[in-house]
């Protein structure tokens, strides 16, 4: 039986607690459901496995004595950190509170967001930022904007070892949106969030540019043209359940073999459907991802920065059970072209699939380069180039799949054989060459085609030369016949043979040359 | 098969499927699809084992 004075400590625990968990108090809590939002709490209990969550640092308060702040101090000090696990598997989490103090950043709350990053480092555990933060807090001078550094340099130490993953669920503005863009994954949810560097108001006073929140820096826009957001959900529940789905595609470090699920998609599923889904006509388009849906495991997969560049598509699948990596052209948009983001957005994928173990497949149907002084003065060489290194280093299973055209340079990028591609196969409908046949009967006949006066025989000329041409590189055994293509596969039996190319990788091992570390083309 | 004028409409329609899934038959690239390919778990390729090459060889 407790004494009573041991109850009473008890008791004053329990009170504690209880006054930790209410954060900036009820008002507040109320305030931030007013807004649709959860609190910092309620977020990570429905981002975690039920009851898993511990708790760190819950009594931990702030030292500051300026501006009067000595006088108003709470529990947990506007951060909530701790772990748990997502499918039984651990993670690290931290999400502000933006019921204490606007969920502003303090020296204690940058200090606790480095301990728990420590934690997952230490554990080899990913670690989630749940973001709601009205920026530094201001009182705190230096002392804030100290914590921001610390918590930034351990993002770019945990980078390439454990996954980061940032929820942005609220404000998230001016230096803080670093330590999101310095993660793995960036989530926003439509309504509440928005990251910018600047706000509306310093917008107008320096540009004279009239600018909405959500214009600047809205969910919207980051999934759609800046490429900031990886994910873009309707609610924090979506999100939240987006995040577990995430976590079960990517191992805990970058030690560890990529998750297998249990498959039960047989591994020898024929889909005649593919025979016929490239269309006669090499202009006509289709959706890659048909393909895709076809091949994965049970049709499933999730696409990372679906609603950007999506002239290539970038997704989580799973092959026998085991997690991949799907880099796709896409030719219903831009017919597939890779441009400057496009560019970035693959190479991108492609590096983290590499850090943590994750095979790559590449799925190409690809007509080029998009030419023009707008790609060309956006840097589209330096771009395309990132993507080329991402998969030229990269030592993970590459397994390559070219649909129809894969032409010049952009065949090259598109995990070719020589950038190491392990197996490479083709579709019967694949086009390997330096260019299309209107383009390179161009400059091959040229002066043949001008010396023709008569319109009729021009083009009839033209037309049995681009047939000509057509007859020679429209199809892939002049690489095969190189060995360029490792077998030209019928579409139907592409979901065996990726699954059986993978399963013969499972043991594969390449070292890239010792040094400090590369010089990508950033 | 003769004067294809003295068929049925059915026997025309049943004619013409049964060229179809002939040809739909022998047009296929049949493979095993047999995976005999078994899961090993293997320090060969372990990603720990890659980073403790790489400091040896330093």
């Amino acid at each position: 039986m407790m004494t009573i004075e041991n109850q009473k400590k008890v008791k004053k625990l329990v009170d504690m607690r209880v006054t930790a968990r209410l954060g900036g108090g009820q008002k507040r809590i109320d305030s931030q459901h007013s807004k649709g939002k959860y609190t910092a709490r309620e977020r990570v209990e429905m981002l975690l496995d039920t009851g898993s969550f511990e708790e760190m640092d819950m009594f931990v308060t702030h030292r500051c004595t300026n501006f009067g702040m000595e006088k108003e101090s709470y529990l947990g000090d506007g951060v909530v950190v701790g772990f748990g696990t997502v499918e039984g598997r651990m993670v690290c989490v931290f999400a502000q509170d933006f019921t204490v103090f606007g969920g502003s950043l303090s020296e204690t709350m940058s200090q606790k967001i480095c301990k728990v990053m420590d934690l997952a480092m230490k554990m080899g555990v990913p670690i989630i930022g749940i973001n709601d933060s009205g920026g530094a807090r201001i009182q705190e001078g230096s002392n804030a904007l100290a914590g921001y550094s610390e918590i930034f340099e351990r993002n770019i130490l945990a980078s390439g070892v454990v996954p980061q993953i940032s929820l942005i669920f609220g404000p998230c503005a001016g230096g803080a949106v670093y330590s999101p863009a310095l993660t793995d994954f960036i989530m926003m949810t439509e309504q509440n969030s928005y990251m910018f560097i600047t706000g509306p108001k310093v917008v107008k006073s320096v540009t004279g540019e009239d600018v909405s929140v959500d214009e600047l820096g809205g969910a919207n826009v980051h999934s759609r043209k800046s490429g900031v957001a990886h994910f873009k959900s309707a609610s924090e529940e979506e999100c939240l359940l987006l995040t577990r789905k995430l976590i079960s595609f990517i191992p805990q470090n970058n030690m560890e073999n990529v998750p297998v699920a249990e498959c039960n998609d047989p591994i020898n599923r024929l889909e005649d459907a593919l025979n016929e889904i490239v269309p006669s006509n090499p202009n006509l388009p289709y959706d890659m991802k048909d393909i895709i849906r076809s091949i994965a495991d049970n049709g499933d997969f999730l696409e990372v920065q679906p609603l950007y560049a999506q002239n290539i598509i970038c997704c989580f699948a799973r092959f026998n059970g085991i997690s991949t990596g799907i880099i796709a052209n896409q030719p219903k948009f831009l017919a597939g072209v890779l441009d400057c983001d496009s560019s970035r957005k693959a190479a991108r994928f492609v590096r983290f699939c590499d850090a943590f173990n994750i095979p790559i497949l590449t799925l190409v149907d690809v007509p080029g380069f998009l030419p023009g002084t707008g790609q060309e003065y956006s840097g589209i060489i330096t771009h395309g180039a990132k993507l080329m290194f991402a998969y030229g280093e990269a030592t993970v299973p590459k397994v390559t799949v070219t649909i129809r055209k894969s032409y010049g340079g952009a065949h090259i990028v598109m995990s070719c054989k020589q950038l190491r591609g392990d197996f490479n196969y083709a579709w019967p409908s694949a086009e390997i060459a330096v260019m299309g046949a209107s383009g390179a009967i161009e400059v091959l006949e040229g002066k043949n085609i001008a010396a023709i006066a008569n319109a009729d025989e021009k083009a009839q000329y033209i037309f049995d030369k681009e047939a000509e041409y057509k007859d020679k590189f429209a199809n892939p055994y002049q690489a095969a016949s190189r060995g360029y293509i490792d077998d030209v596969i019928e579409p139907r039996n592409t979901r065996f043979r990726v699954i059986r190319a993978f399963q013969a990788l499972q043991t594969k091992k390449v070292t890239n040359p010792l040094k400090k570390h590369d010089n990508i083309p950033l | 098969m003769g004067n294809m004028s003295q068929n049925t409409p059915n026997e025309i329609v049943a004619i013409s499927l049964a060229l179809y899934l002939t040809k739909k038959d022998s047009i296929h690239d049949y493979e095993s699809n047999i995976l005999t390919i078994k899961r090993v778990s293997s320090v060969w390729n372990s990603p720990v084992y890659n980073v403790l090459d790489k400091i040896k060889l330093q």
